[in-house]
């Protein structure tokens, strides 16, 4: 036996794979870093010489880019609120349940997720048109004369978005909720709580990892997705992503869609790294080692 | 128990099924105020399904459940004021010890100031005092489940009900818990039924046990009535420590009784025990320690062979072969040699008889 530690030499065996991650991930953020400091040579797609904040002051200068980035904000919390909302009865409801169900329903969660986004988003198109599922549903019981509006709408939207990211939302949240120490809910209801009182004092602070994993994962894809917002905003609701495809695919100026990926990836990894943050405060609070 | 006072907790009739299977079959139990009840059986006869429909956090079948005069039907279990000691303990990990004692105060509104009192008083009564600000995590087991009973004393409950207490400590905790838990039933002095399938457990701690055997309730009674006049076979086999031998005899004739190949006549009082039922066979209970070895033709002495046995520190438990049936002897003293013959002469007085097709106890007194 050679005493070398084991562990250098598993690291050894991944350095491949490093390597491939380095060249597949960070070197398109390197080069995308790099041209957000540049602008493009005049009448040409070639970029010019030497680094400039230009693109940075644009878009802080433009009301137009600072308003889709605002909208996209509150439309994708507001998203992720709605996701939480219905997703912890959900959640709840797949935890109970066990064996193969369980597995069956979490597969069928899974569907919308690898079946792309452009699907699920056409057939929202047929549930909330004008003549749709809702629109005829609500007629049918006369709670309203013309169709609501919804497609062309922030509304049609963020219901699109909660269609599309639900499960990013209950999967966690179902993991959570699943791993819940056996009894405590009973224990709760014998010492005196009714059941709203156990979801919130112990149910809710028990499933907070999933919670905020949850909420993370929906709002970030919310905040990048392109094809929800072009289908069921029909052009009408600029959002990070349909701008951003602007730029980068209409109007082909790549310096300036550059600058738009940057500042929503680095505000999306401050994003996490405070949710780590975050999870490390609760985790420290509960002394639970790790 | 006197027939005038009123029981505190009484079950009637209570079934429970889950789909098919029929859990619980028709137990009925009356338990006086300030009583320390074990209901006492093997895994899976029922016992947690029966405290957990006593707590409201199952609801029976059929039957019902009264407490303090009261019918608990469909009152929902946060409102029945009765403490649960889970057996996994069951304490909010995110709660120090101190928020976990407070719960059901909170849940009832108490004052800040005397929901502390009450906190520190339980946490004394647990011997905890101490450790309020520390998180569950932070603590043994043991102290776990000394907290989740400060936890369910602190409500000052109608009732206090125990899911095996003690199966998740040590062995050497576990004797000391044992009596920990009942000194302070006798300073607490709240009503209390624990489930347990370790009957050790249930006659050192209750001052009444109810074993039940699939769903039923077989026998209730103090734990000497439970060792010394077991109801049936499978009450005799399964109190005691070692349980009793059960050992099926055949009638050869007047005074002489069959054990595989063996022939046995016992001493005349207990021949004429044994006959008295006219019957052709009998389960005959053996306690291992009412036994003696003595010499293999000694008269009215059961012949059997040496087959191993076990140093208990205080004695020996002597397995042996009797015609083909297993029993079991203490004994002191060196080991008897392994395939020797030994004659086996039982105390009379402690023979039990059982009736071989319904293994209900044939002499009652
Ligand atoms: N929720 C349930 N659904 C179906 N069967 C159950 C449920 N709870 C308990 N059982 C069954 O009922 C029987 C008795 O269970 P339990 O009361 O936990 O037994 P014990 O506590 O005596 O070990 C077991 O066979 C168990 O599998
Ligand atoms: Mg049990």
């Amino acid at each position: 036996m050679n005493s070398s530690n084991p562990s250098s030499k598993a690291a050894l065996f991944l350095l491949p794979a490093v390597l491939l991650s380095a060249v597949v991930f960070l070197l398109p953020f390197v080069w995308l870093v790099y041209t957000s400091f540049k602008t493009q040579g005049s009448g040409s797609l070639l970029l010019a010489d030497g680094l400039t904040l230009k693109n940075y002051g644009r878009l802080l200068d433009d009301l137009y880019f600072v308003q889709a980035f605002g909208r996209t904000v509150w439309m994708s919390a507001l998203a992720t609120l709605l996701c939480l909302v219905i997703g912890l009865p959900v959640a709840r409801l797949i935890a109970t349940w066990s064996g193969r169900a369980k597995g069956l329903l979490l597969a069928l969660m899974l569907v919308p997720l690898v079946s792309g986004a452009l699907l699920p988003s056409l057939g929202m198109i047929h549930f909330l048109g004008p003549l749709g599922v809702v629109n005829g549903t609500l007629k049918m019981f006369g709670l309203i004369d013309t169709s609501i509006k919804f497609l062309g709408t922030t509304t049609g939207v963020i219901l699109g978005m909660v269609q599309a990211f639900l499960p990013l939302m209950v999967l966690p949240l179902v993991n959570t909720l699943s791993r819940m120490p056996r009894d405590v809910e009973a224990a709760a209801n014998s010492l005196g709580a009714a059941p709203v009182r156990v979801w919130l004092r112990v149910i809710l602070p028990l499933a907070m990892p999933g919670i905020i994993a949850g909420s993370v994962l929906v709002f970030c894809a919310a905040f990048t997705s392109f094809v929800t917002p072009q289908v069921l905003g029909q052009g009408k609701i600029a959002t990070f992503g349909t701008v951003a495809y602007q730029q980068a695919a209409l109007v082909l100026d790549w310096p300036f869609a550059s600058t738009l990926a940057v500042v929503v990836l680095v505000a999306i990894g401050l994003l996490l790294i405070l949710t780590a943050q975050f999870n490390r405060l609760i985790a420290r609070k509960r002394r639970i080692a790790s | 128990m006197s027939a005038a006072a009123a029981p505190h907790l009484k079950i009637e009739q209570v079934t429970k099924r889950f789909g098919e299977t029929e859990v619980l079959k028709d137990i009925s139990l009356s338990i006086p105020k300030g009583a320390f009840v074990a209901l006492l059986g093997p895994s899976g006869c029922g016992k947690s399904t029966l405290l957990k429909i006593i707590a409201g956090l199952e609801a029976p079948s059929g039957g019902s459940v009264h407490l303090g005069g009261q019918s608990l039907d469909g009152v929902p279990a946060y409102k029945r004021d009765i403490g649960v000691v889970f057996q996994s303990y069951a304490l909010f990990p995110h709660m120090t010890v101190n928020d976990n004692v407070r719960f059901g105060l909170d849940m009832r509104a108490m004052p800040k100031a005397e929901a502390a009192t009450r906190v520190g008083e339980a946490l004394e009564l647990v011997k905890l005092g101490g450790y309020g600000e520390r998180m569950p995590s932070e603590l043994s087991g043991g102290q776990q489940q000394r907290v989740a009973l400060a936890r369910s004393l602190a409500i000052r409950p109608r009732l206090l009900l125990l899911d095996e207490p003690l199966s998740n400590l040590d062995a050497v905790l576990r004797k000391s818990v044992r009596v920990d838990i009942r000194e302070l039933h006798e300073r607490v002095g709240a009503t209390t039924v624990m489930v347990t399938h370790d009957q050790e457990e249930a006659m050192s701690m209750a001052d009444t046990v109810a074993v039940m055997a699939e769903g039923r309730i077989l026998q209730l009674g103090t734990p000497e009535a439970i060792y010394e006049r077991p109801a049936t076979r499978f009450v005799g086999g399964f109190v005691g420590n070692p349980p009793a031998s059960l050992v099926r005899a055949l009638k050869r004739f007047e005074g002489g009784w069959l054990f595989g190949d063996t022939i046995w006549r016992p001493e005349d009082r207990l021949a004429a025990r044994m006959d008295r039922f006219n019957r052709v066979d009998l389960v005959v209970g053996l306690r291992p320690e009412r036994i003696a070895i003595v010499a293999p033709d000694a008269p009215g002495a059961l012949r059997a062979e040496v087959r191993s046995s076990e140093y208990l520190g205080g004695g020996r438990l002597v397995h042996l072969d009797l015609g083909g049936q297993k029993i079991a002897v203490e004994a002191a003293g060196a080991a008897p040699k392994t395939g020797t013959s030994v004659g086996l002469m039982p105390d009379a007085g402690a023979v039990m008889l059982f009736d071989a097709e319904t293994g209900v106890r044939l002499e009652r007194e």
